[in-house]
């Protein structure tokens, strides 16, 4: 045990431990933020989902009306301009709407709680932040991840129809590699933006992705941690629903609280 | 609290409220056939 705390990785998160320990009120603000976060997210995100949904299924019945008047599938043109033909074309736009609204909304709820969760947990780190302060500085940092998270579900939206065209055509089962790779790298991105959150910087997050040893360690930890939680709320959830959300808000959010101390130290010591 | 907290409080209230009014006008900002036949 001796050992392992000598190494850097493990003891800064002994060192956040203890922090968190100290700061019983942050910390059950950020797990009480956090609630909220996820909450809000699924408040304000359902509606506009479910309309977006209405949306696509009044295009698909204009579109097999239309198939069925003329006989063909998508007639001479391609999908693209059926879908800007006079009669569809507002439902299309009202898609692309509801579609750019649900980006900007979770942005918001995003800034809004994660950025005061943030904030609370580089208080709970000892290195004194300004709430409003902070939250400009992550509301702009997250500009950046904000719109790389549109252009990938863009992507991921023209690789799955992509992927469920080739489907159709081989009539068969096949892996979605592109989709893969995409969620991946979505992944790895995200890994990253949380580097750019201790300092708001997003240099700073690029600059850190480089010290390997440093990094690597950190994250493998958070990931072990994550299974392991993983795999006892599974085992839990074959047992009892109501319990695992218990238990997994009383073990999870407070970890998670943890887990934010913990890159702060690991990535400014 | 300080001045600027009490703004960023005011500035948060105040988009929570417009995320809100957004959400319960969804029908209208966007209407579908199924939706228009419903509203009044």
């Amino acid at each position: 045990m001796i050992e392992l705390a000598r190494l850097h990785f493990i003891a800064n998160a002994l060192a956040a431990f203890e922090r968190v320990r100290a700061h019983a009120w942050l910390v059950l603000a950020s797990v009480l933020l956090d609630v909220g976060f996820f909450f809000s997210l699924g408040f304000f995100t359902t509606p506009i989902k479910d309309k977006l949904l209405e949306q696509v299924i009044v295009i698909g019945s204009l579109l097999s009306q239309q198939a069925k008047e003329t006989g063909r599938a998508l007639g001479n043109s391609g999908l693209l301009q059926q879908l800007f033909q006079p009669e569809i074309k507002p439902y299309t736009i009202n898609v692309l709407l509801l579609f750019l609204s649900m980006v900007v909304v979770t942005y918001v709820v995003y800034v809004i709680f994660q950025g005061s969760a943030w904030a609370a947990a580089r208080n709970i780190a000892s290195k004194k932040t300004v709430l409003r302060t902070y939250l400009l500085g992550f509301a702009r940092v997250n500009l950046l991840w904000g719109i790389l998270y549109l252009v990938y579900l863009v992507l991921d939206l023209i690789a799955s129809l992509r992927h469920r065209i080739i489907e159709l055509v081989v009539k068969t089962t096949v892996p979605d590699l592109l989709g893969t790779g995409l969620f991946i790298a979505a992944v790895i991105v995200g890994l990253i933006a949380l580097l750019s959150y201790p300092q708001l910087s997003i240099r700073n997050a690029f600059r850190s992705v480089l010290d390997v040893k440093r990094i690597i360690p950190m994250y493998a930890l958070l990931a072990v941690i994550y299974l392991v939680l993983d795999f006892l709320l599974t085992q839990l959830l074959q047992w009892s629903f109501e319990f695992t959300i218990l238990i997994g808000a009383i073990i999870v959010l407070p970890v998670m609280a943890w887990a934010r101390v913990y890159i702060i130290e690991h990535t400014s010591g | 609290m300080k001045r600027g907290d009490w703004v960023l409080l005011v500035v948060v209230v105040v988009v929570i409220l417009l995320l809100l009014l957004f959400i319960v006008n969804l029908d209208r900002l966007f209407p579908t056939p199924a939706a228009q036949q419903l509203l009044p």
